[in-house]
């Protein structure tokens, strides 16, 4: 009992109280959160690269195409940022759908015509009309940054062989301008 | 005016610092603004956020998110000298629209990028012992983060995996692979690869000593080891994964002590006054 009383928790449940509460649901929520596996900021996941990543020979690499030339994006945070992460999220919705609109259509028990749904719906999901704007947010972030006017994106995947030669699988067009 | 350095100082520059960074990444209001393609996730809070429709606002304004960002540069100057507590409330509001804002835009929900707004909680109960309670919380938060990280490898069983660190590189460094071959990036990945098990010496090396932060809980006595082996961290995830953990090590700040730069560093900024 002694040693309980000599923790920090106890120290703040005998001085603020308030305290107590706040930092014992911030707990609580932490171990609901991690429990359920999903994410509600500030109860966040800190994983780390601890989900497996299986054996793969293929490498999947955005390639901005501009006037004659080809620019290889580089490897800084900032060009991860704002072209790889988006773009290849932005491919995914395109391709799969939005992720978003089928978890709604489910916390919704597929009932799309309530007034509810269709708020969350329109602030929510990503449409064509906001593909418009992102092509043209890419575009106009790539002319700031690297002060050359697009013509197209693609997304090449490459096979890597066992001498860690690339050779070229596919290439799909993701924007033309 | 005598301004002493204190931790809740340091935490100021520290935001400055990291605003400043995003500022020339561009990733900051300005430069993510127009995109309208936004991706909230399944995370609630990322929910809320857009149904109040402050997002959708600010992605719409070019002026807005122009004085967004100046707020968010200027004003940790202004705390820096004026104690408001307003101001800092107004702040941290703002470091948690930043933060969701970034997310939702880059699709990025980069976790390193909440020390700002852990460590900017303390500052709202400047000079109470609140403000003392909360850094112990904050130290406490941040522990449970670095300890769990290393417990999500070993529940998850992928540092059983020996190829998973030859994996991880393989994906990280594709762009260097395919584009520069000769880089260091693309030769610690074929290294690796042509020998996993020293990737997996590394992997379980990070696993290990994000596991020993687990000291942290019983006593204070190793903090500043606990220091070394987050910069350690930080510069191992550089080298190897080429990632920029300078959000991450900025928690450094909470293993210092309290006093440690008030005896230190002492400003006065209105010496001619003084003198007189």
């Amino acid at each position: 009992m002694n040693k309980l009383k000599n923790t920090f928790l106890y120290q703040i449940y005998i001085n603020h109280k308030i305290l107590f509460c706040v930092v014992v649901t911030f707990i609580v929520g932490q171990i609901f959160f991690t429990y359920k596996g999903v994410e509600t900021f500030p109860f966040l996941n800190y994983g780390m690269y601890s989900e497996y990543f299986p054996k793969s020979d293929t490498l999947q690499v955005l390639k901005f195409h501009r006037d004659i030339s080809i620019n290889n994006l580089g490897i800084d945070e900032s060009d991860f940022c704002l072209f790889e992460k988006p773009i290849q999220s932005y491919q995914e919705v395109i391709t799969t759908g939005d992720p978003v609109a089928k978890v709604l259509k489910k916390r919704f028990n597929s009932d799309t015509t309530s007034l509810i749904y269709k708020y969350f719906h329109q602030h929510l999901v990503n449409t064509k009309g906001s593909s418009k704007f992102f092509q043209t947010f890419i575009y106009k972030t790539y002319q700031r940054k690297y002060k050359g006017n697009l013509v197209y994106v693609t997304l090449n995947n490459y096979l890597l062989s066992s001498d860690y030669t690339v050779e070229l699988i596919n290439s799909d067009t993701i924007f033309r301008y | 005016m005598n301004i002493k350095l204190t931790k809740n100082h340091i935490v100021l520059i520290f935001c400055f610092v990291i605003i400043l960074i995003k500022a020339f990444q561009q990733t900051t209001f300005y430069f993510l603004q127009g995109s309208s393609f936004f991706f909230p996730s399944i995370d609630n809070t990322y929910w809320l956020f857009f149904l109040s429709g402050i997002p959708q606002f600010i992605s719409k304004s070019v002026y807005i998110s122009i004085i967004l960002d100046i707020c968010l540069l200027v004003l940790p100057i202004v705390m820096f000298i004026n104690e408001n507590r307003i101001l800092r409330y107004i702040y941290l509001i703002l470091l948690i629209i930043f933060y969701l804002y970034f997310g939702s835009v880059t699709f990025l929900h980069k976790h390193f990028l909440t020390s700002i707004i852990f460590l900017f909680i303390p500052l709202l109960f400047n000079k109470s012992k609140l403000n003392l309670i909360f850094w112990e919380l904050i130290r406490y938060y941040f522990l449970f983060v670095f300890i769990s990280t290393g417990l999500w490898k070993l529940f998850r069983g992928s540092i059983f995996k020996i190829d998973q660190f030859a994996n991880i590189l393989k994906n990280q460094h594709c762009y260097n692979l395919v584009h520069s071959p000769d880089s260091w990036f693309a030769f610690v990945t074929r290294f690796v690869n042509n020998y996993p098990i020293s990737g997996e010496f590394f992997y379980l090396s990070a696993t290990i000593l994000e596991l020993t932060f687990l000291i942290g809980f019983f006593t204070k006595k190793y903090d500043k080891t606990l220091v070394v082996l987050l910069v350690l961290f930080g510069l191992v995830n550089y080298v190897f994964m080429g990632i920029n953990s300078i959000e991450f090590i900025g928690y450094v700040i909470v293993f210092i002590p309290f006093d440690f730069f008030e005896n230190k560093f002492r400003f006065d900024l209105n010496l001619q006054k003084e003198q007189n």
